[in-house]
């Protein structure tokens, strides 16, 4: 069920009537069913993998409770007999013991994700280099069946049993639980991914009718609604026209194209998850923010601490931190300083780690070439930033004083905009070719005109329906700012009159059902003459 | 407690608030075209009848309600009808629309019109106008959102949401909302003449092929859906002991073959069929050519009162209608007989 | 604590080490720097920071830091 379908509409009607009716106790329960409901609902066969991920990963926290247990009643019975030495030793086996259980969990789910979502990616690859080499073998190419949001309950699921491993988290005794940690509906689809410390004890926990809270909760999952159904799904008609037609348009055309396509993505992504942080809300459940206001980003890698927050915090202490902090790493530091000198020594592991953490979350997005670029792109500039920006700023601000001045901050948003938009000419483009055209398009020629020539109200929209997306991305802008700012608007909407809000309530609301893009567009001459 | 009760209240009282904006905004976003009004002014006018006050119910398309002058049967005879029609009326429709009548009246007669879709596959993505203008003004009800659930199961695109609120199909005109849209209220209009879309005698003067109506052998196909749609009607009727007549209208769009298979279709429900494209039957009514088609396919209210007068006779005569012309619980059908004969009197004189 | 506080200016030079303790939680250390740290406390403490160290209250002011290198010093 799409969240913008009635489906989905009536199926939470129903949903938020059993959850708050029944005794409190048994409200995980309902969710969890509910959860499988809306799972099956979509792919009766995906939910087999879904089980699969579920069980596995729930046995191997289970397994290596067990080692645990074992290795304490070893030193117990032990006691003071056991030597230092032998003390290490039983560590070193529990420790073994434990990483062999978590390798054989996440090798068989990350197993499972790779096949599915990038086998044919990896077949057609290799049939391009067979080719190219003159031989004569091809890899199939399978009908493969996509689970729904298994990248993000696998990550999921993952981030549990790393954390287990680590002792961050005791191992969960009710496989009934924690399949409603698993297949948790409101974030099953695009996220959050979530972290099991701070998820699974609210989701197993009671919660009571808080009328505050449900009503910040409808509220912001209106305001999902409206950015994905007024925003994103109507800019998408400009953007879908030029990408399939990019032959047709060049320079600025593209440019602002893609510009409108970044407001696009970050209202789609960003409404879906408000939709879904609204709907956990109103359980009483607070998922965690993936976005913070990522157009005010100072640089590439302040970007990525507000976009797609879950994605890249989990990349970062599940890949970056363990790669860095490894010994291999901490070897190749070593030598690379006594071969590049003190500073870029050090920071060439650093660098590294991080180039193939952004190639994980370029891979993540999907089996394509182009994410590949993206995500070697976003590495880059990371790492670019960190080396250049000490120097930039000395250039561009005379003192110290002036580096938190507004003029640079703002060249610094402007700057990092326009590096993320280059970036999304990689993840938006069909294909890596197609990209790097559309690139040399744009850039062929400087062409503003075409501003002011109307040429965005021939692109599927019409003028009243360019100038209503304007609005709504003011409207976007300046809910944004005010955030940015530090202001709660829920809260300071709660403090108006009772006229005042009902008005906005209504306003906001009718505004989603009448400029939402949504259903077959009317066209009258359709009606009335087809079919005669 | 106390705090609880307010906001049940205050719930309440602002989900009473959304609903009557979304029905009064459903009124602005519907569309305004002549079609359209209509179909809303003669349905709301159908439910507006007394109950249980017509002899005929007529169910068919635009050929039934160009053709079909019930206040003229109500002049010459006596007899109450009215004509459930929209263009293009499926036979879905048409068999919902019997359903639902029957919750309001208890007619002695169903005239069925038999034409194209009996033959033609009813392809519900592309005739999603002429669907509209039968749905929407319906009243809320059982046989509307089976009539519904039945539209989208036969088509791709349609969603049962988007027919049960209007507002959801038409909510992309915000652009093109005119005055029209916010000061015409759709749902208190009412249309005078019974079921007849309008009062009208723009002709054309046709001619019928030289080969037009060549008796043969070949018995047209059906398409299938809608002759079950015809089954479920007469099946209906004959539970409730309500008499059926099949009619075919007067129109160059008509085939021997397709006469044929509407005539074994009534022999075998033991129906009535009068063909009004056969020779004879034409004869009869003596069209006049040049004044008494709108088009090839439709009459102006000139051919549609003989067409009315001829079948009305019929009626009459089989089914024994009682003549409540002296009846003063049907005083209003004077009075919109008087409304009619103005009216009729009025669009005369503009053609002089 | 003289020489914690050393390497951390030398890391990061526009951040007062002294006062701050939400150098975690309001992002004032980001990734890098942590990485950049724990290479550091490493070296000059011999010791071996794991990624199950990486948490918001063990970096989250000079003090939490210090402590966590005690900790780690007397673990081996």
């Amino acid at each position: 069920m799409s969240f913008t379908s009635f489906e989905f509409f009536v199926f939470l009607l129903i949903f938020f009537a059993v959850y708050f009716l029944i005794p409190k106790k048994y409200q995980w329960i309902v969710t969890l069913l509910a959860s499988y409901i809306f799972y099956v609902y979509a792919s009766l066969p995906a939910a087999l993998f879904l089980i699969f991920t579920t069980v596995s990963t729930f046995y191997t926290g289970v397994l290596m409770g067990k080692a645990n247990e074992q290795y304490a009643k070893t030193l117990a019975n032990g006691g003071d007999k056991l030597t230092r030495e032998q003390k290490k030793l039983y560590k070193a086996e529990n420790k073994d013991k434990k990483h062999q259980i978590l390798t054989a969990a996440l090798v068989a789910n990350f197993g499972i994700l790779a096949f599915l979502k990038y086998f044919n990616f990896f077949a057609s690859s290799t049939n391009s280099l067979l080719d190219f080499l003159s031989i004569d073998t091809a890899l199939p190419s399978l009908s493969l069946l996509l689970p729904l949001g298994i990248s993000f309950y696998t990550f999921q699921s993952a981030g549990y049993v790393i954390d287990v491993y680590r002792g961050k988290v005791a191992p969960d005794k009710n496989i009934a639980k924690f399949a409603l940690f698993v297949s948790y509906f409101p974030q099953i689809v695009q996220g959050p991914i979530g972290r099991y410390d701070e998820l699974a004890g609210q989701l197993y926990a009671p919660h009571k009718f808080d009328y505050t809270r449900v009503k910040f909760g409808l509220q912001l999952a209106l305001w999902g609604f409206f950015k994905k159904l007024v925003i994103a799904d109507r800019a998408a008609i400009i953007v879908n026209t030029v990408f399939d037609n990019y032959l047709d348009y060049k320079g600025l055309t593209i440019f602002f194209t893609v510009l409108l396509y970044c407001f696009q993505i970050y209202c789609d992504f960003s409404g879906g998850i408000d939709v879904a942080r609204g709907i956990a809300q109103v359980m009483g459940i607070e998922l965690r923010k993936n976005f913070e206001r990522p157009f005010f980003a100072t640089s590439v890698a302040d970007f990525w601490r507000r976009w797609h927050i879950s994605l890249s915090e989990w990349t970062r202490d599940y890949i970056f931190y363990p790669l860095s902090l490894s010994h291999a790493f901490a070897r190749l530091g070593r030598s690379s300083r006594k071969i590049l000198g003190t500073y870029l020594g050090k920071l060439l592991p650093t660098f590294l780690a991080m180039l193939i953490t952004f190639l994980v979350v370029g891979i993540w997005h999907g089996a394509n070439w182009k994410y590949v670029a993206y995500g070697l792109y976003n590495g880059i500039l990371i790492f670019m930033g960190i080396l250049f920006e000490p120097f930039l700023s000395r250039v561009f601000t005379q003192d110290n004083a002036k580096i938190n001045s507004f003029s640079w901050r703002f060249m610094k948003i402007l700057g990092t905009l326009f590096l993320i938009c280059i970036g999304r000419y990689f993840s938006r483009a069909d294909d890596l070719m197609t990209a790097l055209r559309m690139l040399k398009r744009t850039f062929s020629i400087f062409n503003p005109w075409v501003l002011s020539e109307g040429v965005f109200s021939q692109l599927g929209l019409n003028e009243k329906n360019l100038e209503l997306l304007l609005v709504s991305i003011l409207v976007l802008l300046v809910v944004d700012i005010l955030q940015e700012k530090g202001y709660s608007l829920r809260e300071k909407i709660a403090e108006q009159n009772i006229v005042f809000r009902w008005a906005l309530y209504f306003t906001a609301i009718f505004a989603v059902l009448i400029f939402g893009v949504y259903g077959i567009d009317y066209v009258a001459t359709d009606f009335i003459y087809m079919g005669f | 407690m106390k705090n609880t009760v307010l906001q049940i209240i205050k719930a309440i009282i602002f989900l009473t608030i959304f609903y009557l904006l979304f029905c009064q905004l459903s009124n602005t976003f519907v569309p305004k075209d002549e079609e359209y009004r209509t179909s809303f002014a003669r349905t709301n006018a159908f439910y507006a009848l007394p109950k249980d006050s017509i002899d005929v119910l007529y169910l068919g398309a635009s050929t039934f309600y160009r053709g079909i002058t019930p206040l003229d049967m109500w002049k010459d005879y006596g007899i109450t009808g009215y004509v459930r029609a929209v263009g293009g009326q499926a036979p879905a429709v048409s068999y919902y629309y019997l359903v639902e009548s029957l919750k309001y009246q208890k007619p002695d007669v169903v005239v069925i019109d038999a034409s194209t879709p009996l033959y033609e596959n009813y392809d519900v993505d592309e005739k999603e106008g002429k669907l509209r203008n039968a749905v929407d003004p319906m009243r809320l009800s059982v046989e509307k959102f089976e009539l519904i659930q039945d539209i989208v199961s036969m088509g791709e695109r349609q969603t049962v949401a988007s027919y049960l609120f209007p507002m959801l199909r038409y909510h992309s005109r915000w652009d093109e909302l005119d005055r029209v849209d916010f000061e015409y209220n759709i749902k208190n209009k009412i249309d005078p003449y019974k079921g007849l879309l309008k009062i009208d005698f723009e002709a054309e003067t046709i001619k019928f092929p030289d080969e037009y109506m060549q008796p043969n052998n070949a018995v047209a196909e059906y398409s299938m859906t809608d002759l079950g749609y015809y089954k479920k009607m007469f099946q209906l009727c004959q539970e409730k002991d309500i008499a059926i007549v099949l009619v075919t209208m007067p129109r160059v769009d008509w085939d021997y073959s397709r006469h044929l298979g509407t005539k074994q279709l009534a022999e075998t429900y033991n129906i009535p069929y009068i063909d009004y494209c056969l020779d004879e039957n034409l004869e009869a009514l003596g069209l006049d050519l040049k004044t008494d088609f709108h088009n090839e396919n439709h009459l102006t209210t000139l051919g549609a009162q003989k067409v009315s007068r001829h079948l009305g006779a019929f009626l009459q005569q089989t089914y024994g209608l009682e003549d409540k012309r002296n009846d003063p619980a049907y005083q209003q059908w004077h009075v919109d007989l008087q409304t009619y004969k103005d009216d009729y009197a009025e669009a005369i004189a503009q053609i002089k | 604590m003289e020489e914690l506080l050393r390497i951390l200016s030398d890391l990061r030079p526009d951040v007062d080490f002294t006062n701050n303790n939400k150098l975690i939680d309001d992002g004032v250390l980001d990734s890098f720097d942590i990485i950049s740290l724990v290479g550091e406390l490493s070296e000059q403490y011999d010791i071996e920071v794991g990624v199950e160290n990486l948490l918001p209250e063990n970096f989250n002011s000079a003090q939490a830091i210090l402590a966590l290198v005690q900790r780690l010093q007397d673990e081996d």
